[in-house]
């Protein structure tokens, strides 16, 4: 295994771990706000669509410290770094995570009825577009600085009331409801996330450290 | 062991202007260079292409015959330390300096991390600081202790003692000198302050507007370079024989800067004075008229 | 040693120059070790091929000696050596820019000589 590709494993996992506190106290709060809000111990399980939701969560953030490592770039690559080894390291350790939630969930599906085909296909197109649009807002933020920044944070703040509002309601349509539309998402999701990459590629190459 | 560090027919081509126009250099190993030459003369970015961090629009660079571009093994021998401004370091840029360290030790394969602490605590770092927050002097002491302790074979400091008082610049001289002295890396230091660091250079290259003007010996170069001065006549004489730069008039007296070509030398007349000339008063003499 | 280095001749030369006053002068006396090159390149901040160029011209005249291993040393009768030299350079390192200054300014061999009879006593 190149030396530098490892190297840049470890630069991206330093950077995500300094991050991790965030994760547990996300995590806690969480936890306690369900616990107030009435929920029993005993309903603690994976079932629970709550859980559901912390566990997607918690590997979602995670995707997204891994691709925001785009914007070190200039520090990657002053420091000796060659483009290609960052790029493999950067997109290897998404698709880690990625395959693992993936996996875990599908395994979660098949065990539990509560979950359903549709959840699972909807949470996987939520994932990768969650990934993609990442990936254009660390290219951005590394662009454009503070804008960049702040276009991120409107990005995931519209994202996150989307989530807590918009998709109820969206649920009355029931062919919303069918395999085929989230399947279908997944699908172009995939797609778009191929081409973004490709678009991250090319501007990772042209990059001139100022 | 990598000896040979070789650019050949470097062009880069910006947007809005040419930086370097067709650049030919060749580095040997176990040397100090010192690069010199006004803002804007492609001096950056000559040295960002020589480290493999740039890609010109033609030409190549090559370590050893092997060319640099992507080439880990090239680049694991080549550190470059650039200016680390402020400004530029924003959001996430905007690290520690323990973490900037940390970053360095897990990219640069020969890092010496005894070094980097040692000189740290020599010069006072808070490590806990963000870079944006350092001063100029310590933000250049940590591109410096950065670039001593990568103990990369060849290594290139981009204008290294510019935060620097002067206390502290004859300090980085003497790291400088302990280092070379005890491992024979080459280095290339590019530097406004010429005249300070005149002395170290074992070869001084002078860029201008984006070609190389001049590589040589320092000592060989300023055996052949004088100031001439004395009656206009006279003077004239002399221009029109040898070449002269940077001629200056003040009534019936002209002065003038003469570079001989090798072996070259003057009759001495007793009516010219002549002096030798500093590294800094020759840069200026070449590089000043435009 | 320690003295600042100018602008008016080459460094090397000027290192060299320097040891040779110290020999003159007692401040290093023969058969012992002149500071080494890399000790002499980091006291004047210069290169030390520069300094080995300055020593050199020193050892190729036989004023110094390398010890391998050890250093330099200087030369039994180097004090000497030192002194012949300079007085075959004495007239045009000096006497020729005496007299290109006094014929500058009117000053006649003559009035020249009697200045130097009438100084025996100052120096």
């Amino acid at each position: 295994m190149d030396r530098s590709f490892i190297s840049n494993i470890k630069f991206i996992s330093f950077i995500v771990m300094r991050t991790i506190a965030c994760v547990i106290v996300f995590d806690v709060v969480y936890l306690l706000l369900m616990l107030y809000s009435g929920m029993k111990i005993s309903e603690i399980s994976v079932e629970n669509v709550y859980w559901m939701v912390q566990f997607i969560a918690t590997f979602v953030f995670l995707i997204i410290q891994i691709t925001l490592c785009t914007a070190y770039q200039k520090i990657i690559l002053t420091l000796g770094s060659r483009r290609k080894d960052f790029f493999m390291a950067k997109y290897f350790l998404v698709f880690a995570v990625i395959v693992i939630t993936a996996a875990v969930l599908g395994g979660m599906t098949y065990v539990y009825d509560s979950i359903s085909i549709v959840k699972y296909m909807y949470s996987l197109a939520m994932i990768l577009g969650v990934n993609i649009i990442t990936i254009l807002c660390a290219n951005m933020i590394e662009k454009f600085g503070m804008t960049g920044y702040i276009i991120f944070c409107v990005i995931c703040g519209f994202i996150g009331g989307f989530i807590g509002g918009g998709v109820g309601a969206l649920m009355k349509y029931k062919i919303l409801k069918s395999v085929m539309v989230p399947t279908a998402l997944t699908i172009l999701a995939t797609v778009v996330m191929i081409i973004v990459m490709a678009l991250d590629k090319k501007w990772l190459d042209s990059y001139e450290i100022k | 062991m990598s000896n040979i560090l070789e650019c050949k027919d470097i062009v880069k081509r910006f947007k809005d202007k040419d930086a370097l126009k067709g650049v030919s250099l060749t580095l040997e190993k176990g040397k100090i260079y010192g690069m010199i030459g006004r803002n804007g003369a492609g001096k950056t970015t000559l040295l960002s292409i020589m480290s493999a961090q740039s890609k010109p629009t033609s030409g190549s660079v090559n370590l050893d015959g092997e060319e640099v571009w992507e080439n880990q093994k090239c680049i694991d021998n080549i550190c470059f330390s650039r200016e680390l401004n402020p400004l530029s370091t924003f959001g996430p840029n905007n690290v520690k300096v323990k973490e900037l360290l940390r970053m360095a030790s897990i990219y640069y394969p020969y890092w010496d991390k005894k070094m980097a602490d040692s000189l740290v605590k020599k010069f006072d770092i808070n490590i806990k600081q963000r870079i944006s927050k350092l001063s100029k002097g310590m933000l250049s002491m940590v591109t410096i202790i950065i670039a001593l302790a990568s103990k990369s074979e060849f290594t290139i400091l981009d204008e290294p003692v510019a935060g620097l008082d002067v206390v502290a610049r004859e300090q980085f001289y003497k790291l400088l000198l302990d280092e070379y002295n005890e491992t024979g890396r080459t280095f290339v230091i590019s530097t406004h302050i010429i005249e300070e660091a005149a002395d170290l250079f074992e070869e001084v290259i002078i860029v201008n507007n984006g070609n190389i003007l001049l590589k040589e010996n320092t000592m060989d170069l300023l055996e052949r370079a004088y100031h001439v001065s004395g009656s206009a006549d006279d003077i004239n004489t002399l221009i029109e024989k040898y070449e002269a730069h940077h001629v200056e008039n003040m009534g019936r007296s002209k002065g003038a800067t003469i570079l001989f070509k090798k072996g070259e030398r003057m009759e001495s007349s007793q009516d010219v004075m002549v002096q030798p000339v500093s590294l800094q008063n020759l840069f200026v003499a070449l590089c000043g008229k435009e | 040693m320690n003295e600042i280095l100018t602008q008016e001749k080459s460094i090397y030369i000027q290192i060299s120059e320097m040891i040779e006053r110290d020999i003159l002068r007692d401040i290093i006396l023969e058969e012992e070790k002149v500071p080494s090159t890399n000790e002499i390149a980091k006291l004047y901040a210069i290169n030390p091929a520069t300094a080995a160029k300055g020593v050199n011209i020193l050892v190729d005249r036989g004023v110094l000696y390398k010890k391998r291993g050890i250093g330099m040393f200087v030369a039994k009768g180097a004090k000497e050596m030192i002194k012949e030299k300079r007085k075959e350079d004495f007239y045009d390192n000096y006497v020729k820019k005496l007299l290109l200054e006094a014929s500058n300014i009117g000053i006649t061999k003559e009035e020249l000589v009697r200045m130097i009879e009438g100084s025996q006593g100052e120096i």
